[in-house]
């Protein structure tokens, strides 16, 4: 698929149009696009078995970012090409947003939060969704799932934001998000393991290359993790 | 952020003694079976710390279809000064060399290695060709060779302050940023075509983060309207040298990117142009950083920062440096 762009004017909009009419403009050739997307969020919302009214309540948010998350990265991946580059551009996940499916992002965040949308490129729901799900991607959906269902939006945020200098080490954090699954859930939350994982893992890369480390990621992740486990 | 070392590394001192040779990197891409080496044009600065676009004769190469390969070649002609208490590693100790890449535009880093060099090695040629799978990078890659320590089997009793942890980066060698697509120039500027407006306008996105979001055409444009009837004068096609007008546009442009910048700011700026604040690399706040900090533009004042503009523009083009 040759992937539209849209300029954060253009979003705007399309944004407000959607805000007063609550109808969105969804071009012909994208009807099949949006009925995918439309079906993968009516499939995860029956997994959990609630409607679009409890998203906001107890931890569905987050199930319904992961669920949903890994649905839409293997439809996006293989029934419309997409991949790293094109997911980079911010355009790619405005267009989705507000000309595709404005309707599915406020349900899950409601239209007063413009940055979910259109306005800052770094929170783009489906953008950050579709990252998180490539970053801690473990080869299949399956284990994938395995490694995610315990999270929290807290270990979205974390892993999605904390981009670095210059890019994700793709690898680095599949491992850690592979060695993360192992410690104890209740733990994990009530010290915020992640959190902290992710700000050591930021000093330490300053001045260790984690995949040059003898025992490459691997090793590296086993030590950073090691460290909280002994707490 | 400089990181702060607790162990010796790379001096300029030892650099030297080294005897490093360093070689630009080659590209290329494979299709129908062949090979096809990419050029490099446009080059600026030296061996050590260069820039430059590639050049595909063929004009078939595309990022999106194609896997891009770089491979990256380099001897040290007496790497023996490396080891031992006044190197930057134990006598018994491995020093491995690797190459850093990142591509910014699609967020994503990674690092390949070159190769090895022990205390007995007399002159090393390593060298490695690294493969990027299609679609992964976008924009440019910044390439940078580094020694780390590779392997590590304890030291005497004088080696002690010496970096012990491997995967430590202990020097770089050289660095170099190649433009992989576009058209390479620093500033994002388009053509329109509309009779109704003025001849130039700046485009700058008020809702942009400058901390987080790039300086590309998303976030800050220069719009020249090709309907304009002084649109000739601008003379897009030759030097700034040639084009007053032109580099007129450029100065208020600049200013007008770096009042914006500062407003949005608020607080922050302070911290921006004095180069203690973790801008994203490519981001609007390191553009603006750069033109304060290493171009010494004065921001205190609006007339003050214009007549800064000019008088770089004007020593800088008598110079021939642009």
């Amino acid at each position: 698929m040759n992937w539209p762009r849209l300029d954060k004017t253009k979003s705007e909009q399309l944004f407000n149009d959607y805000c007063n009419s609550k109808e969105y403009l969804t071009q012909f050739e994208h009807r099949e696009l949006r009925s995918d997307l439309c079906s993968l969020f009516s499939e995860a919302l029956a997994e959990l078995g609630i409607g679009p009214e409890m998203i906001p309540k107890k931890n569905y948010a987050y199930q319904v970012d992961y669920i949903y998350g890994i649905k839409i990265y293997l439809l996006l991946n293989n029934k419309y090409g997409m991949n790293v580059r094109t997911a980079s551009y911010a355009g790619v996940w405005r267009f989705i947003g507000v000309q595709v499916v404005p309707d599915i992002v406020d349900m899950r965040y409601g239209t007063n939060h413009p940055d979910r949308f259109w306005k800052k490129d770094r929170r783009l729901w489906l953008r950050v969704i579709w990252w998180y799900i490539y970053l801690s991607w473990q080869g299949d959906e399956e284990s994938t799932r395995c490694v995610l269902m315990d999270n929290s939006t807290d270990e979205i945020l974390q892993l999605v934001d904390r981009c670095g200098r210059g890019g994700y080490r793709v690898e680095l954090y599949r491992e850690l998000m592979r060695q993360h699954a192992l410690i104890d859930p209740v733990k994990r939350r009530k010290q915020q393991i992640f959190r902290r994982i992710m700000v050591l893992n930021t000093a330490r890369v300053q001045v260790v290359e984690p995949s040059l480390v003898d025992g490459g990621e691997s090793r590296y992740v086993t030590n950073l993790v090691m460290y909280f486990n002994n707490i | 952020m400089e990181s702060f070392n607790l162990y010796p590394v790379l001096s300029q001192k030892l650099f030297e003694s080294i005897g490093y040779i360093p070689s630009e990197p080659k590209f290329s891409y494979f299709e129908n079976d062949r090979v096809h080496d990419l050029g490099l044009k446009n080059s600026t600065g030296n061996q050590l710390n260069l820039t430059a676009e590639i050049e595909d004769v063929r004009c078939h190469f595309e990022l999106e279809k194609h896997e891009l390969s770089v491979s990256k070649s380099v001897t040290i002609n007496s790497p023996q000064f490396l080891f031992g208490e006044k190197g930057i590693v134990p006598q018994n100790a491995t020093i491995g060399v690797a190459v850093q890449w990142i591509s910014s535009k699609s967020d994503h880093r990674g690092v390949f290695q070159l190769g090895q060099i022990s205390k007995k090695d007399k002159k090393v040629e390593l060298s490695s060709t690294y493969h990027f799978r299609p679609s992964l990078v976008r924009g440019s890659i910044i390439l940078r060779t580094v020694l780390y320590l590779k392997e590590y089997s304890g030291c005497s009793p004088n080696e002690k302050h010496l970096c012990n942890q491997t995967g430590t980066i202990i020097g770089t060698f050289d660095g170099c940023e190649i433009l992989v697509e576009g058209n390479g120039s620093i500033f994002p500027i388009v053509e329109i075509n509309d009779p109704s407006k003025p001849l130039w306008k700046l485009y700058y996105d008020d809702s942009a983060d400058p901390l987080q979001d790039a300086f590309d055409e998303e976030h800050v444009e220069i719009r020249l309207n090709k309907a304009h009837p002084s649109y000739d004068e601008l003379k897009i096609d030759s030097s700034l040298k040639e084009s007053p007008l032109f580099l007129e546009v450029i100065s208020s442009a600049l200013m007008i990117i770096i009042e914006s910048a500062k407003n949005a700011l608020g607080p922050d700026w302070d911290a921006v142009i004095n180069d203690q604040s973790s801008f994203d690399r490519g981001s609007i706040a390191e553009a603006v950083s750069y033109f304060v900090t290493k171009l010494g533009w004065e921001t205190s004042s609006p007339s003050l920062m214009a007549e800064s503009i000019h008088n770089f523009f004007d020593n800088n083009l008598k110079g021939g440096n642009l």
